[in-house]
């Protein structure tokens, strides 16, 4: 029997899939919809997630494409985080634009 | 900073050209996300350096560990405290840095405090990239 072969277009629309089925995820999308352009340590105290592993889901995050991080010049805060457009589009179909984060 | 634009003018004397971020992939037109992909997937970047100090250079790691035209040139420093093997901490990144040793093995414990045996940063990427450079001068990569 052949192997159905898998696009890389529907692929990277699974990594998204994957990406958005996370909790600590879907609660630092909402945070960065609520407020853009958030540094690191102001993401870690809004959501509560322990840096390490913040770290470790932007980076899953930003490797799907949906945050994105701006570099600060002359700043303490060298990393701003923000979603991308395709970011905000994926949360404005979840309804995730209206939420706002029970913080525990 | 201070490490890394010091870094960047001891490479720049040797003939070595090095792209720091938050330098050099600014732009008010591109997200800088795009810049950074582009620039590190090209042919002519051959190492990166991550330091994974900064949680803004965690997240690159993590965001580029697995591309399949960035994960090889990845060389990844990290406090020896910190390091997969050397060290004794856990979790989510400890588990992430392991993978990329048994996948491409390039995870380097330092120390710049002179607490241990391990080198300073510093001198492990003056080391491997002047290594480096030796080794495509002879055709050997």
């Amino acid at each position: 029997m052949e192997k159905p072969s898998v696009n890389m277009e529907l692929r990277e629309k699974l990594k998204v899939y994957r990406a958005l089925d996370n909790d600590c995820r879907l609660n630092i999308l909402i945070t960065l919809s609520n407020k853009p352009n958030i540094a690191f340590n102001d993401l870690a105290r809004e959501t509560s997630i322990e840096k390490g592993l913040l770290a470790y889901h932007l980076g899953v995050l930003k490797d799907v494409g949906l945050v994105e991080s701006e570099y600060k010049r002359r700043s303490k805060k060298i990393s701003m985080f923000r979603l991308t457009a395709k970011g905000k589009r994926v949360i404005s179909e979840l309804g995730l634009d209206k939420v706002s984060v029970n913080k525990k | 900073m201070k490490k890394r634009r010091k870094l960047d003018r001891m490479l720049e004397e040797q003939g070595i050209l090095s792209l720091i971020p938050e330098d050099d992939f600014v732009s008010d037109d591109v997200a800088p996300s795009l810049i950074e992909e582009a620039v590190l997937e090209r042919a002519d970047v051959d190492l990166i350096f991550v330091d994974t100090t900064s949680w803004g250079s965690v997240t690159e790691f993590v965001q580029f560990h697995d591309k399949r035209n960035i994960a090889p040139k990845l060389r990844v420093l990290t406090p020896y405290e910190y390091h997969p093997i050397y060290g004794n901490s856990t979790g989510y990144l400890t588990d992430v840095y392991l993978n990329h040793v048994v996948k491409y093995g390039h995870v380097y414990a330092y120390d710049d405090e002179g607490k241990s045996v391990f080198p300073t940063s510093e001198r492990i990427v003056i080391t491997i990239t002047m290594r480096y450079r030796k080794l495509v001068a002879l055709g050997k990569i």
